[in-house]
């Protein structure tokens, strides 16, 4: 008898092509080509690699052009809620002002006055942000923005929904309290509203029978189907679940309309649960994916700012597709922003707004050098950082970043750090603006290496300076740190201004094709 | 329907979704319907196995006419089905012949409000509003336990599959000219960022070169092998590797071949370069072989050695 591996040899054929490795994903593959550059296999071994993008905006382009394949798709419409105490006066509420700017206090506060006035800016009628009225102003919006392309949009395919489905995100992370939230709170308000409410998370899937996480999907079928009552729940259904980990699972439901974030901060596949096409709550077609950014932290990061950021990640998004781009191609003119103006509906932006928001390299980097994130893991890496050629002479660059790294919250909740002083603040802000200088200054003398190989972000550039020695070894001499050491501090999550730091890089490279 | 109790069942009448006439256990798939005859625990079904115990082929062909072993305490009550293997999904890979579980399965893909009881977990049971909104849990009943067999079965079930779409289609085709502009290199590797919804499944499944003998999808990691749902039945054998030996998975994967298919290799552990479903990779050092990763911005794709171990496994 012949061993199984003898008997699995007899059973192959000779191999008549190299092996092929095909690795998907959103948009983390920067992450993975580089740490198999850092392997040294392309040494070795004789790798082909083939680097490929498709957009979202990409695709609905073509869907516009009329191509019928992919007419499933839908079109991703972000908007910026900007709301304030007028917003509130209007419904007769008041909201306290410590909690005004900041979101995700009034979660933890657990006070229902709170909590349900935040909610009633969208799920009451009579508020100008009324999420029904909101999107129906969306969908309304998109068809007239395309009323001459070759897709042909007829309105009322669309508009004038009735019954909507929400995904809720809420800056709340354990499930007890989202639990508790259900039952003390949120059920009796959804209800009052005409909505039925599902929560979401492990246990409430394994307490409904389903097998947990790789049940999700069906669960929120299931859910939909047993909700989806027109008589008691007349304006449609909200799904709301904890902060956690289920982000990144696949889902299906095409009645989700809205993702209604009301966090301080962004989970961008998470939001993208609206993107499903097929039927809705009250069988009308489903033209557009409705995100709406509604939490944040004026402090740091007001809703201006979100907004630049977006499209200056969709500009880098667009530069990898097409470096030959203008600005303001046709590709970019394909995103859909729905901005509010103080106590109107919201409205899309127009592209002259567009144009001003990309083209202003100035706002930029001001941009760039003003948000400086306290708590970013960035300042505990103090032996790159205090290498960086920030100011020559100056001794006391490393002594700032050890009393940073010293005070930064390490990401523990029962951080017993003190805080950083005024005088502190103030020190590592005036720092941060000379590593900006540093590290954006220094991509000038890379912007003619990149425009020669169409690169197009600083990770990609220095990922091919690593691989030569000269080159990297000329660059630690000029900037103080080596490629690779670079590409360590853009790594680092909520760290530094990568997508604006591209943007102007992409600008540079720019000026000198 | 008969008690079972009595074993008088050989003149039990089948309910049958199958233009035969005539049981063959080659062709149909057989499963009954067993509930308390105060119906209070309708829904609950059983296997082949059990079925054959019961004497359900004898009621269909009368082969165990003069039965006889007394049943349990209790008095069921028994209805008996058989189906065409081909309508009932994922028959064909089934060794056990135990059809219940994949019947369920497809009422629940028909209705999602539908489930297993949290009380009996043999039985179904639907979800359901109340008058107060609220969603309450009761067992299937017996009518509306045939009227979804009536639907998934008479009616047929189709499962739609979209075609490519043209971005899918020149990505698949880009995949294609990749490979044969560079047959001389040692591995070829496709990096692909694409937009949720995009239908990366689809695009890594119908990108599988025609000449590719197995495949390894590492994509288990946190994914759930969504894939197999593009998998066409003749070409593709999904081989599952979590919790079994190294052995098993190659047992499996040598009867795939046996059979003239394609083995898709699910592999859901491998924390490092030193894990025994890397190591599997070497075996194939000289055949077609294509590996799939999706969702490679997961924690564990940033570790260089278990890239360093996949790709020194796999090249010749």
């Amino acid at each position: 008898m012949l061993s199984l591996e003898s008997q699995l040899q007899e059973l192959l054929k000779p191999r008549t092509n190299p092996p092929v490795m095909s690795v998907t994903t959103g948009t983390g593959v920067d992450k993975f080509v580089h740490a198999l550059n850092t392997t040294g296999l392309h040494g070795k071994y004789n790798i082909a690699v083939r680097r490929q993008w498709h957009t979202q905006l990409g695709t609905e382009l073509l869907k516009l052009s009329g191509e019928h394949s992919v007419q499933r798709f839908l079109h991703s419409v972000r908007m910026f809620a900007n709301w304030n105490e007028d917003d509130f006066a209007i419904l007769g509420k008041e909201l306290s002002p410590n909690l005004m700017n900041d979101t995700d206090k009034i979660w933890m506060s657990m006070d229902r006055d709170s909590i349900t006035s935040q909610l009633d800016l969208f799920f009451d009628p009579n508020s100008s942000l009324y999420l029904v009225d909101v999107l129906n102003g969306a969908i309304t919006d998109v068809v007239n923005k395309y009323k001459k392309e070759p897709v042909g949009y007829n309105l009322q395919d669309y508009n004038n929904r009735k019954r909507i489905g929400v995904w809720l995100q809420v800056p709340v992370s354990d499930t007890n309290t989202i639990n508790r939230l259900e039952t003390e709170i949120l059920r009796d308000y959804f209800k009052s509203r005409g909505f039925g409410l599902m929560v979401v998370h492990a246990e409430e899937l394994r307490e409904s029978g389903f097998d947990g996480k790789s049940d999700l999907n069906k669960f929120i079928n299931s859910r939909f189907d047993v909700l989806d009552n027109a008589e008691i729940y007349p304006n449609g259904i909200v799904a709301i679940h904890p902060n956690w980990g289920y982000a990144a699972r696949s889902m299906t439901e095409s009645r989700l309309d809205v993702a209604l974030n009301l966090r301080n901060s962004v989970n961008t596949q998470d939001d993208d649960r609206v993107m499903s096409n097929g039927k809705t709550l009250d069988g009308k077609n489903k033209l557009i994916g409705l995100k709406i950014e509604a939490g944040f932290k004026r402090s740091s990061a007001d809703w201006e700012y979100r907004q630049s950021e977006y499209l200056r990640q969709l500009f880098n998004e667009q530069r990898n597709e097409d470096s030959e781009t203008t600005p303001l191609g046709g590709w970019l003119r394909g995103v859909n922003i729905i901005k509010r103006l103080p106590c109107a509906m919201p409205t899309l932006v127009t592209e002259r707004e567009l144009g001003n928001d990309i083209t202003d390299s100035d706002r930029v980097f001001r941009d760039a050098t003003s948000r400086v994130n306290l708590n970013s893991t960035l300042w505990t890496m103090t032996d790159i950082l205090s290498k960086l050629h920030i100011v020559r002479g100056n001794k006391k660059v490393s002594k700032i970043i050890e009393n940073i790294k010293k005070r930064v919250n390490s990401g523990g909740t029962k951080s017993t750090t003190p805080p950083l002083t005024k005088t502190e603040e103030q020190k590592i802000k005036e720092l941060y603006v000379q590593i900006m200088y540093s590290l954006i200054g220094w991509t000038d003398r890379i912007k003619g290496y990149a425009a020669t190989r169409e690169f197009t972000s600083i990770e990609q550039t220095l990922e091919s300076i690593m691989q030569s020695e000269q080159l990297d070894s000329q660059m630690t001499d000029t900037l103080g740190i080596s490629a690779s050491e670079y590409i360590e501090l853009l790594q680092v999550e909520g760290g530094l201004p990568v997508n604006d730091m591209d943007f102007m890089f992409n600008a540079k490279i720019a000026e000198t094709t | 329907m008969q008690p079972v109790k009595n074993r008088i069942i050989s003149h039990t009448p089948i309910r049958t979704y199958t233009s035969d006439l005539e049981w063959s256990p080659e062709k149909h798939g057989l499963f009954y319907l067993l509930g308390l005859d105060n119906g209070g625990k309708l829904g609950s079904t059983g296997g082949q196995s059990n079925a054959n115990e019961l004497g359900a082929y004898g009621c269909v062909v009368n082969r165990h006419a003069g039965y006889l072993k007394q049943s349990e305490s209790k008095d069921y009550l028994v209805e008996w089905f058989y189906i065409d293997k081909d309508k009932i999904v994922g028959a064909d890979k089934l060794k056990n012949s135990s059809y219940d579980k994949l019947v369920h399965g497809m009422i629940f893909e028909h209705d999602p409000r539908v489930k297993y009881f949290k009380h009996n977990s043999d039985a179904l049971a639907i979800d359901e509003l109340d008058a107060n909104g609220d969603i309450v849990e009761r067992p299937l009943t017996h009518s509306e336990y045939l009227t979804y067999l009536d639907k998934l079965f008479k009616d047929s079930v189709q499962n739609v599959r979209f075609p490519l779409d043209v971005r899918q289609q020149k990505m698949v085709d880009e995949r294609g000219d990749f490979l044969n502009n560079n047959k001389d290199a040692d591995m070829i590797i496709n990096v692909e960022s694409n937009h949720t919804r995009a239908g990366k499944d689809k695009t890594n499944y119908k990108g599988i070169n025609a000449d590719t003998q197995v495949v390894f999808d590492f994509s288990g990691y946190f994914a759930t092998f969504q894939i197999t749902s593009e998998f066409d039945s003749n070409v593709d054998v999904e081989v599952i590797t979590r919790g079994k030996t190294k052995d098993q998975i190659l047992q499996d994967t040598i009867d795939a071949l046996r059979n003239g298919k394609r083995p898709w290799l699910m592999v859901s552990t491998y924390n490092d370069e030193e894990s025994d479903r890397i190591q599997l990779l070497s075996l194939f050092k000289d055949a077609n072989i294509e590996i799939i990763i999706d969702e490679v911005d997961y924690q564990v794709w940033k570790q260089t050695t278990l890239l360093e171990g996949i790709v020194t496994n796999v090249i010749s």
